[in-house]
């Protein structure tokens, strides 16, 4: 059985007011305390892979939602950070509106199913407005957490 | 000149050769793909209904949700790794009327249907302003 989504999330990796504003600078961002914690191995790779997606497709999925994602050797195991910015981000989304929320999923290349399980899970819970409206105003990473899991047991 | 495909599916069962061969089309014609997964309108909100009611339809609808996206990620990993351009859609509603208006915001160049999805051939062939390929499939690998 795959992991939830709140125990793939790093409370460490949860950054209420996000400090840049444009994409590859947020990921970076996310990315720095998933390297801190050990779970991923290269930076430059992990960061590469993940740009080489973004330049291929949009993971903005709409409704001010974007997650980027990659699945590579440079991270040892499932995690997903999130991040969230006031002023909006651009990730190309198809409804053309800006992300405030991002979630950034790193996973290792042999967990494929896991990964696109887990990219399905949070695609659909942020489908529903009352998920994304907690997360925009949750106060705490506890907050975020509580609203995850909220939804995860429905 | 074909620029951009779009694989309307609407089902989790099958879909494998119609997205195999459609991803592998748009890679040599290195063309944009819209990988499109219809499912019916969510009732869920209605709140009309009962609340026990209500929270079954969430269930139902999330865990078919869930398996829409799982599709479309599936799809989005094979075409990462022929390098094809790919966009995911979920979309609820009349699925016929939603194609109209898929087809027409995208431009989109060739339909491809996998013969899973309720639509009726028929109509499509006759009403579609674009080419559409059906793909019929008898079994999952």
């Amino acid at each position: 059985m795959p992991k939830k989504v709140s125990e793939l999330l790093l409370p460490a990796a949860v950054i209420l007011k996000l400090n840049s504003r444009e994409k590859s600078a947020v990921i970076a961002e996310l990315t720095a305390p998933l390297v801190t914690a050990g779970l991923v191995t290269s930076e430059q790779e992990f960061i590469s892979a993940i740009m080489r997606r973004e330049n291929l497709e949009s993971t903005g999925i709409g409704f001010g939602v974007a997650i980027p994602h990659a699945r590579t050797n440079a991270v040892r195991e499932a995690v997903i950070a999130f991040g969230r910015s006031e002023t909006g981000v651009d990730f190309s989304s198809l409804d053309g509106k800006l992300s405030h929320l991002i979630f950034l999923i790193a996973a290792p290349e042999a967990l494929k199913r896991e990964y696109i399980w887990t990219l399905a899970k949070l695609s659909s819970l942020l489908r529903r407005e009352e998920v994304r409206n907690g997360l925009l105003q949750a106060g705490s990473v506890d907050e975020v957490y509580a609203i995850i899991e909220q939804y995860e047991r429905l | 000149m074909i620029n951009r495909i779009l694989l309307a599916l609407s089902s989790p069962v099958r879909f494998r050769p119609a997205a195999r061969w459609t991803v592998s089309l748009a890679a040599r014609l290195n063309a944009h793909l819209f990988a499109v997964y219809l499912l019916p309108a969510d009732t869920s909100s209605d709140r009309t209904r009962p609340e026990e009611l209500r929270a079954g339809r969430i269930r139902k609808h999330s865990s078919e949700e869930e398996k829409a996206w799982q599709v479309l990620y599936e799809i989005e990993d094979q075409s990462f790794n022929q390098n094809v351009r790919v966009s995911l859609l979920l979309e609820t509603g009349e699925p016929l009327a939603r194609l109209a208006q898929l087809c027409e915001s995208y431009r989109i160049d060739l339909l491809v249907v996998s013969a899973e999805t309720p639509l009726s051939p028929e109509y499509l062939l006759r009403h579609s302003q674009k080419p559409v390929v059906f793909f019929k499939t008898d079994k999952e690998e």
